[in-house]
């Protein structure tokens, strides 16, 4: 289900009228958010709910296991991470082995054409696979490092695992956060109801309006169909594509947020402004929050993180955005632009030229301007469909043409794109600015802002498209 | 307690003020130019309708944005017929369209017909992938329920653009005008008229992409099969430009002569098309709605004498 569909607006309203009666009682408030969740990823396909039962049991059982069986614990986290990653290998990156594999015995010229015999069923990317094994891997590995205690109620486990406004594009919920407050019986606050209407008012503006919108430059361009091909359109449709990805993502999970608080629970924050950043360490402390700590916490750190050596440091970084890189997608595209990312981070952290520039007047608007070219750069490499691709816009980005032509189409992607600036800026204003802080907590602001989000979502919505982390 | 309290009483400001707000912005919504909503229903129902008619035109854009079924009819009278425009974007002639096409013909009818509009790129491998016509057809059942039945009930919720607000205010008439007629015509047309664009879209999708005479054979066949089947089956070469038709002719691979010679062997009616010069279109592949009515007249008044007549 889309949360910009149909189906998720009457799942929605049925859901929330049953909650404050599911969620007074302990059983009921389980077994209901397990039994939602499954209808609301089971509407996209109900076979696939096999699969999230199958990786889900095993973790469950590897996580008593754990914790019952110190001695063979290594043993149980095997299983857990074998039954997790070989599912995200088989119906997730088997095309991409398969190719690679086939590459590499063409070199000894063995043809025995791999990717076209793989069985069907690794042809279909199943939802929210990336993020649910995540959260489902994290859950065994704090047992194994004593961090959490397993629940015994398989019901409870569910409720934490497939809770639906997270299951199928994040945050990626750690279970030490969400099985607390599950435990405990907690009435919505009308606090919290505000709160969480603001933050799904501001995500539904955020994909429709923004995201929705530039698109329609963004997708022509990069189907060779846009009509322009100079350098100064090219910065505008990378520029374009940054602001999409951006609200795509964020605005799915502020829904996501909002969805969570009106059930009366916390998820933490998972994009907080990254395109303020002013160095790429902070635009990672920014950008998909609860993904980049995941792969902090449980790759960068298990590598040895920063504690050995400096280039050893450097290496565990170049390893954790590699497979950050690959997580995104099967594709040598997405590989590349996690290589970017640690290219960029290794010269910063290096060369620690941030700081150094930073110190200069005007220094840390420098430094923001240099970020967002190595930033756009490497969103380069993740939405281009092949490297050949990407190279070829990349040589566009640093040509010198400067011909445009503005239809009305790009006249309006490029108007959205300013109301997509302008609400980053004015967030920058109230961080930077006490008056202008002030002056948006007042009542009134809060509440013609909300109603202004909720009538350009309804009159300004772009044509309908999917969430793009959904395919990831 | 104050912020709960702040809270209860944002929330109901919020709705009232978006209330308010939604109101306002539905009086002043412009008229589009292209509705999305009508859009998003006209193909739908296109697809999706139970409706049977009794002749079905078949093609690709040229097909939906040239035959007014509505002028076919009135040509039609005094036989009652209903008549589907039944074209899609780069649409193909292959198996699967015509399944779909003879799906939509009343089976008891005694005068049934399909007319197929040819293009050139309809016979190529490109057009044979029916696109549009698979994401219209794959659409789950709510997304075609929320189009058919649910959005056009909403009609005063039509999203616009900051371009058509500036249009709106301005006067300003430029833009690709569509009006989504019922029976499956886009009455189109477009200001300023670029009579080049189609042709330089069409040089780069014939690159690699000609007609293929196994799927003009294939036709052939269909068209044996369903007059076989008691449907009478008509052909014409869809007018467009001048310009374009030497376009085709010369880089496509296409033969009127070969095309026109595979449907009348199988007992299929070829239609010649009087005047084509004075057909007016407005991007170089596409007719002006008025000349797509002139069109559809003479196509209209050719039928009637053919219809219920075998050969």
């Amino acid at each position: 289900m889309l949360f910009n569909s149909l189906p998720f607006l009457i799942f929605a309203i049925v859901f929330f009228a049953f909650w404050p009666f599911l969620n007074k009682k302990k059983n009921a408030r389980y077994s209901g958010i397990v039994l939602f969740s499954f209808l609301f990823y089971g509407w996209w396909d109900w076979r696939f709910l096999f699969l999230i039962l199958f990786s889900g049991i095993i973790d469950y059982l590897a996580g008593l296991l754990i914790y019952s069986n110190q001695k063979r614990k290594k043993l149980y986290l095997a299983i857990s991470l074998i039954a997790n990653v070989g599912s995200l290998a088989i119906f997730k990156y088997a095309g991409l082995l398969a190719e690679s594999l086939d590459s590499i015995l063409s070199l000894a010229s063995i043809n025995i054409g791999l990717q076209n015999n793989l069985p069907e069923f690794t042809l279909i990317l199943p939802v929210g696979i990336s993020f649910y094994t995540f959260q489902s891997m994290s859950y065994t590995i704090d047992i194994y490092r004593n961090q959490l205690k397993p629940t015994k109620n398989i019901f409870h486990f569910f409720a934490f695992l497939a809770m639906f406004p997270q299951l199928v594009a994040g945050p990626i919920i750690r279970a030490k956060n969400l099985l607390k407050q599950l435990e405990e019986y907690k009435e919505t606050t009308s606090l919290q109801t505000w709160n969480g209407l603001k933050l799904i008012t501001y995500g539904y503006f955020q994909k429709t309006v923004i995201a929705d919108n530039v698109a329609m430059l963004v997708n022509p361009a990069f189907k060779g169909v846009g009509g322009n091909d100079s350098m100064i359109y090219w910065w505008i449709v990378m520029i374009c594509f940054s602001l999409q990805i951006y609200f795509d993502f964020s605005g799915y999970s502020s829904i996501a947020r909002g969805l969570a608080k009106l059930m009366g629970y916390h998820f933490k924050m998972n994009f907080n402004h990254p395109y303020i950043s002013t160095s790429l360490k902070e635009f990672w402390q920014r950008w998909h929050i609860s993904l980049s700590t995941w792969f902090r916490d449980y790759v960068y750190f298990a590598l040895g993180g920063s504690k050995k050596s400096k280039l050893r440091s450097h290496v565990n970084m170049w390893i954790t955005m590699t497979i950050s890189g690959l997580w995104h997608g099967a594709a040598f595209t997405f590989i590349f632009w996690g290589l970017i990312h640690s290219l960029f981070l290794s010269i910063e952290r290096a060369s620690n030229w941030t700081r150094k520039i930073s110190t200069f007047p005007g220094g840390k608007t420098i430094c923001w301007i240099i970020v967002m070219v190595q930033v756009i750069i490497a969103w380069t490499f993740f939405r281009a469909e092949t490297m050949q691709q990407a190279f070829g816009i990349i040589n566009r980005l640093f040509s010198t043409t400067t011909t445009l032509i503005v239809t009305s189409q790009f006249f309006n992607a490029l108007t959205f794109l300013l109301i997509g600036l302008l609400f980053e800026i004015m967030y920058f204003l109230q961080l930077k600015n006490k008056h202008f802080r002030k002056a948006f907590k007042n009542i009134w602001a809060e509440a013609i802002t909300i109603a202004l989000l909720v009538t350009m979502s309804i009159f300004f919505r772009g044509p309908e498209q999917e969430f793009i982390y959904f395919q990831f | 307690m104050d912020k709960q309290i702040n809270a209860v009483l944002k929330i109901k400001m919020a709705i009232v003020l978006s209330i308010v707000g939604i109101a306002f912005a539905s009086f002043f919504n412009p008229e589009p130019i292209s509705s999305r909503i009508e859009k998003e229903k006209f193909w739908a129902d296109k697809v999706h309708s139970a409706k049977k008619y009794n002749i079905v035109f078949c093609g690709d854009s040229r097909i939906y944005r040239c035959i007014s079924t509505e002028a076919i009819s009135r040509e039609l009278l005094p036989l009652e017929l209903d008549v589907l425009n039944y074209g899609f974007s780069s649409g193909g002639h292959n198996k699967e369209m015509f399944l779909a096409a003879e799906k939509k013909l009343v089976k008891s009818a005694e005068i049934k017909a399909i007319v197929l509009g040819i293009t050139p790129y309809s016979l190529t491998p490109k057009g044979q992938a029916n696109a549009h016509f698979k994401q219209e057809t794959n659409r789950d059942w709510t997304d075609i329920f929320s189009r058919r039945f649910l959005y056009p009930a909403f009609r005063f919720f039509e999203p616009t653009s900051p371009m058509e607000i500036i249009d709106h205010i301005t006067s300003n008439q430029t833009g690709y005008h569509e009006k989504f007629i019922e029976g499956g015509w886009v009455k189109s047309y477009k200001i300023p008229e670029e009579k080049e664009s189609a042709l330089k879209s069409y040089s780069k999708q014939f690159k690699n992409n000609i007609v293929n005479n196994n799927f003009v054979s294939n036709l052939g066949k269909q068209v044996l099969a369903w007059e076989k089947a008691g449907i009478q089956v008509f052909a014409f070469r869809v007018p467009s430009s001048i310009e374009m038709e030497n376009l085709e002719n010369s880089i496509s691979g296409y033969s009127n002569e070969r095309v026109r010679k595979a449907i009348e062997i199988s007992g299929g009616e070829w239609l010649l098309i009087p005047n084509k010069g004075s057909y007016h279109s407005y991007d170089g592949s596409h007719l002006h709605h008025n000349s797509a009515v002139l069109l559809s007249e003479e196509l209209g008044k050719q039928l009637k004498s053919k219809l219920g007549q075998s050969n």
